[in-house]
């Protein structure tokens, strides 16, 4: 199941970079960006890895704490 | 006489008190607030429709421009929804909080004035709070405590720059203020300004939403999650529009929710963590300030209550059938809760901007409008933020919640109601999605020259979720939620703030003692000197007890003596 | 039928009359009580009668009586006067509802002495509100001290008689103070009554000035609570509610912050403080009051003395928007009398149903209270919200203006104050009506206290909401304090009937 959704994933990818190039429009690009075929899926998948590791990252070496951190799973007048 | 739907919303509300639970009650809730939707729709165009002479000062009650407009209509509607939501609960205070804390922001999108538009700013507060506190977990009263002195504080902030501006002669129409805001940064504007953020939930002012929102009740959530941070952002647009401040601040908001929706275990405070971001969008659009950005500021607004509103519904559901909230607690329920599950992603694809629902022709919009601005780091950074968004609530979320591995929980029956709410939510995000002209038609700078549907923004959106999907799924196992809570600005006034509070009462607490024992032992000297009693003995007053009756006695007869004849 | 002036006087006899019937009805304890509602009906009637005039700018002035050459007990009731006799008089009606409630539920003892000694307490208020010259009130401030001793060692006990003692030997020696600097005013400015914009300028050198207003202060000001004078309130508590509610949220410490504004602004008048700089040392010594006093009701654990820490903090409101003497801070200040006095009597209520209907006193054993008497909750939070200063609320009329007044007298970081003090408000509040919806044990059986205690703290918490929406609904109180604020800061010739 899960290659069912791969191969589809990857169909899609293909064609919308096809679809990418064939409609360029030099006019309404305005960063370099705009004129890479793909950039997006490249950015996509670099940014989500980079938020998780980063995250993850600043999370465990300041951020988190047990969950009775602050003491308040009763109730306090 | 127009319809003010603030006040048809307070009308429900007492309504809603007076009658007893039972299908009375649900069909007044349900109708009054179609009547309050009803009269939004209804507005009269520019002007001031309805003002009032109070103590002194002018006040618009009704100054309905499209802006106005389009808010008080999307408020309304969500009003609606949440009602239908909502329609099984039995506890009149519950509604009749959600009815006013509903009304009195409509009375904010309404108001032409500051005055008028602080007022039911107030309360708001008071009326979320109420709301927060019918949730029932163990954090409820103590989180909801700290949201009152959070608002109270950004209330205060609010009048405190009004008041300066007021008593320097300022006029505290809308109007009047478009012209000192163009003039640049003062004194009151700062404060104000201020105020508002923090009902925006700008970092590093926005814990209280991740504090207090997930400890609402089901039901009450969908309400908090429309009202509080969108009637920030419509002062925002209406009387901050082009700072760089909140410009910068918008862009940073946005990934500050992404980054700590990575670690979060329970799923609404996961979402909350999302409005954060999402609202991010709509601070960095008023912060661009250009007329398609301020569009796009309003339009995601309207689409972010729609589908937050379906996420948190969604996630309300899981909670409600079976009591749990935690990823690591949850798994596998897609197949036991079909309609739930399907909603709750149109609401994911939605926040992500999949093409075909809302999100895709209002978050595009603003980042479009970063692009076509100048701010090439902005467009950027507000992809990535939706490379984020995606990740948390289009993967995983469900993931964790829906799909992956089962745990075998069963859940229980869903009223009804819940699921027809869900629907409507859902349903308004794929029309929207669908047929984004009705919404655009609506925008307060016409005519909309921004088209979602084209080619290269179609092919990049496609691109960015494929990527993130892939990322995600090569990532998973390191997603799954930890038992822990994350720190965040709130640390400040959760631990040391108390502990200096406790000083400072028990400081004063035994100054007081102390003054009053030095007092008695003073007196005590001062009676042993002056002979009144004999030395070596402390003076014990009760022994002139008696003659103190009989001598306040004899001081009124002599009063009275005197009166009288002097009288004759 | 009464002519205006002679309506003065006789307002304040009404009550001093009843108390006399009330007295001699002990056996009857309907028919007393009727004096009592009789005379509360006829005095606000009388009192009301002159808005009309007053709020059109012409004081009601009674003929001078003279008790010794050059002393005069002299009424005359101008805006601000008659401001303070209204809420007086209204609220004692209300309160007297409440009393008769209160005192039938608990079956105490002592009642007639109970009800003769407030009608003489009003008699003194009504005369401390109409006084037209510095002898007139501090004769009826020093009756109110005296009148309403009794009703504070009311229950006999040992703590209560020693709260008594305290009470007096706080209000006796000011009262002496006040003396001092009266008979001192009487050496150097002979035969002057208040005045709007004061009496004082130029009369004596700086320092004696400064002297005399350091007097007044200490004179009036332990009656108004400022701080380190107020030891005396919140041992007063233990007195019965209704008077805690009447006479120690409203009449006694109302009159102490009523006497604080005579004296700025009648007496010596804003611009002679603003020259002796005493102005600013008043200021700040009510802005510690009002931080100081909201700490201290952090700390304090029996509702009713929260409540008196509360009032005191809220006191000083009045105390800064006289400091500051612009026209918005005195018409906030004094606004504020009747604002604060329809939000706290109103708490008060709900502390003495709360009593009567349970014994409880302590905010840690409300717990649930809310579920169980939501009208008496309901009130209490909404009235809480008021005193933090939450708008459609009475409490926020007075504390909008004086925040413009200390803009307008260029003092704007007494906003500040007002802004800690509503956050410290809305936190030793919040715990109790929290712990009341949310805590306890899930019991919601609805059974309020009678309706002799119920209908009064809804009537008072509603006259707050309406105030707050509309403040010069009713008696036109929001008019007539801008009447007297304008008239202080901008003296012209007072119309006399």
């Amino acid at each position: 199941m899960t290659r069912g959704w791969w191969l589809a994933a990857a169909a899609v990818l293909a064609g919308s970079v096809v679809l990418e190039i064939a409609f360029h429009d030099a006019g309404h690009s305005l960063y370099w960006w705009h004129d890479v075929p793909g950039f997006d899926f490249v950015y996509g998948l670099a940014g989500c890895a980079a938020i998780v590791v980063i995250s993850k990252a600043i999370g465990s070496a300041w951020l988190q704490r047990p969950e009775t951190y602050f003491g308040e799973d009763e109730e306090r007048p | 006489m127009i319809a003010h739907p603030g006040f048809v919303l307070f009308a429900t509300a007492l309504a809603t008190v007076l009658i007893p639970a039972g299908v009375a009650r649900q069909a007044v809730l349900a109708l009054g607030a179609a009547s309050a939707l009803a009269s939004a729709a209804a507005l009269p165009g520019d002007g001031v429709a309805w003002t009032a002479q109070v103590a002194g000062y002018q006040l618009e009650l009704v100054h309905a421009d499209a802006l106005a407009r389009v808010f008080a209509l999307i408020f309304t509607l969500i009003a609606v929804i949440g009602v239908v939501f909502a329609l099984h609960v039995r506890r009149a205070s519950e509604h009749a909080s959600v009815l006013v804390y509903a009304g009195a922001a409509v009375g904010v999108t309404l108001a032409g004035d500051w005055i008028t538009a602080f007022v039911w700013w107030e309360l708001m507060a008071a009326a979320s709070l109420a709301v927060i506190w019918h949730g029932n977990t163990p954090r409820t009263g103590a989180a909801g405590f700290r949201y009152l002195l959070v608002h109270a504080a950004g209330g205060s902030l609010l009048l405190a720059g009004l008041v300066l501006y007021v008593a320097g002669g300022g006029d505290p129409s809308f109007d009047a203020w478009r012209t000192v805001w163009s003039a640049g940064w003062s004194l009151p504007a700062a404060l104000m300004l201020a105020g508002v953020a923090i009902n925006a939930a700008i970092p590093p002012l926005h814990a209280w939403l991740t504090d207090a929102y997930p400890e609402a009740s089901v039901t009450g959530t969908v309400f908090l999650s429309a009202f509080t941070t969108k009637t920030a952002v419509y002062l925002l647009i209406r009387a901050f529009p082009g700072s760089d401040l909140l410009l910068w601040a918008g862009v940073a908001m946005a990934l500050y929710g992404v980054v700590y929706a990575v670690l979060e275990n329970d799923i609404r405070r996961l979402l909350a963590y999302h409005i954060i971001s999402q609202v991010g969008y709509m601070v960095a659009g008023v912060g661009m300030g250009t007329a398609m950005a301020l569009n796009g500021a309003a339009a995601h607004a309207f689409c972010h209550i729609l589908y937050k509103a379906l996420l948190l519904m969604g996630a309300g559901t899981v909670l409600a059938a079976t009591g749990r909230r935690n990823l690591t607690e949850l798994g596998g329920l897609a197949s036991r809760m079909p309609a739930a599950t399907a909603l709750y992603m149109i609401g994911a694809f939605s926040i992500s901007g999949v093409p075909l629902f809302n999100g895709f022709v209002s978050k595009s919009m603003i980042v479009s409008a970063g692009a076509e601005g100048g701010w090439p780091a902005v467009e950027l950074l507000l992809t990535l933020a939706s490379v984020g968004t995606f990740l948390h609530t289009g993967l995983k979320l469900p993931y964790f919640t829906f799909f992956g591995p089962d745990r075998g929980i069963v859940p229980a029956q869903l009223p009804r109601n819940m699921i027809a709410a869900m629907t409507m939510a859902a349903v308004l995000c794929i029309a929207l999605g669908v047929f984004p002209g009705w919404l655009y038609a609506r925008l307060p700078f016409l005519p909309v020259e921004y088209h979602p549907y084209t080619v290269d923004h179609v092919v990049a959106t496609v691109q960015l979720l494929i990527g993130t999907g892939a990322a995600f799924w090569v990532l998973r196992r390191k997603l799954g939620g930890e038992a822990t809570v994350s720190l965040d600005t709130d640390w400040f006034y959760r631990r040391p703030l108390p502990i200096a509070i406790d000083a400072l009462v028990a400081g004063a607490g035994s100054v007081g003692e102390a003054a009053r024992t030095y007092g008695r032992s003073a007196v005590a000297s001062f009676g042993r000197a002056v002979r009144l009693a004999p030395p070596g003995t402390v003076p014990h007053f009760d022994a002139y007890r008696r003659s103190i009756g009989r001598t306040v006695t004899w001081v009124l007869a002599f009063l009275a003596a005197l009166a009288l004849i002097g009288w004759l | 039928m009464l002519t205006p002036p002679e309506r003065l006087p006789a307002a304040i006899l009404v009550s001093l009359a009843a108390a006399v019937l009330i007295a001699f009805s002990r056996r009857q304890p309907n028919v007393r009580e009727a004096w009592t509602f009789l005379a509360a009906a006829i005095k606000l009637g009388l009192v009301a009668s002159l808005v009309p005039a007053v709020a059109a700018g012409q004081a009601v002035e009674s003929a001078p009586l003279t008790l010794l050459p050059g002393i005069d007990l002299h009424f005359r009731a101008d805006a601000f006067g008659l401001l303070f006799a209204l809420v007086a008089s209204t609220l004692w009606l209300i309160t007297s509802v409440f009393s008769v409630g209160y005192m039938r539920a608990g079956s105490y003892a002592h009642q007639t002495g109970y009800f003769a000694w407030f009608a003489v307490c009003l008699s003194a208020t009504i005369g401390i509100a109409f006084a037209a010259n510095l002898v007139t009130f501090f004769i009826f401030y020093e009756i109110l001290t005296l009148a309403t001793y009794p009703l504070v060692i009311h229950f006999r006990t040992e703590e209560a008689v020693r709260a008594g003692r305290q009470y007096l030997a706080y209000t006796l020696i000011a009262g002496q103070c006040l003396l001092l600097a009266i008979a001192a005013v009487h050496v150097i400015a002979p035969g002057e009554g208040f005045q709007p914009g004061g009496f004082l300028a130029g009369r004596a050198s700086a320092p004696v000035l400064t002297v005399l207003f350091v007097l007044f202060i200490i004179g009036v000001g332990v009656k108004a609570g400022i701080m380190p004078l107020h030891g005396w309130l919140p041992a007063a508590m233990v007195a019965p509610t209704p008077v805690s509610a009447l006479l120690h949220a409203v009449a006694v410490v109302k009159a102490g912050a009523f006497g604080c504004v005579r004296v700025v602004g009648f007496v010596f008048g804003v611009d002679t403080l603003h020259g002796l700089g005493a102005d600013v040392g008043l200021a700040i010594v009510a802005s510690i009051t009002i931080v100081a006093a909201s700490v201290r009701a952090l700390g304090e654990g029996h509702l009713k003395r929260r409540l008196a820490y509360s009032t005191i903090g809220q006191l000083s409101y009045i105390v800064l928007g006289a400091a500051l003497g612009s026209a918005a801070a005195l018409a906030g200040a004094m606004f504020h009398i009747a604002a604060h006095g329809a939000m706290k009597i109103t708490m008060f209520f709900c502390a003495g149903a709360i009593y009567a209907k349970t014994h409880l006193e302590q905010i840690e054993d409300l717990g649930g209270i809310g579920r169980r008497m939501p009208v008496t909750m309901g009130a209490f939070a909404v009235c809480a919200l008021g005193l933090a200063g939450t708008p459609l609320l009475a409490g926020f009329i007075s504390k909008w203006n004086i925040g413009l007044g200390a803009y307008q007298a260029d003092r704007p970081v007494f906003i500040a104050v007002l802004l800690v003090s509503g956050l410290l408000n809305f936190a030793y509040f919040t715990p109790i009506v929290r712990a009341a919806f949310l805590g306890g044990n899930g019991d919601t059986r609805v059974d309020e206290a009678r309706p002799a205690l119920t209908v009064p703290l809804a009537l008072t918490a509603l006259a707050a909401i309406v105030l707050g929406i509309y403040p010069d609904a009713g008696l036109g109180l929001y008019h007539l304090a801008w009447e007297a604020a304008r008239s202080i800061v901008s003296p012209d010739s007072r119309g006399v009937l």
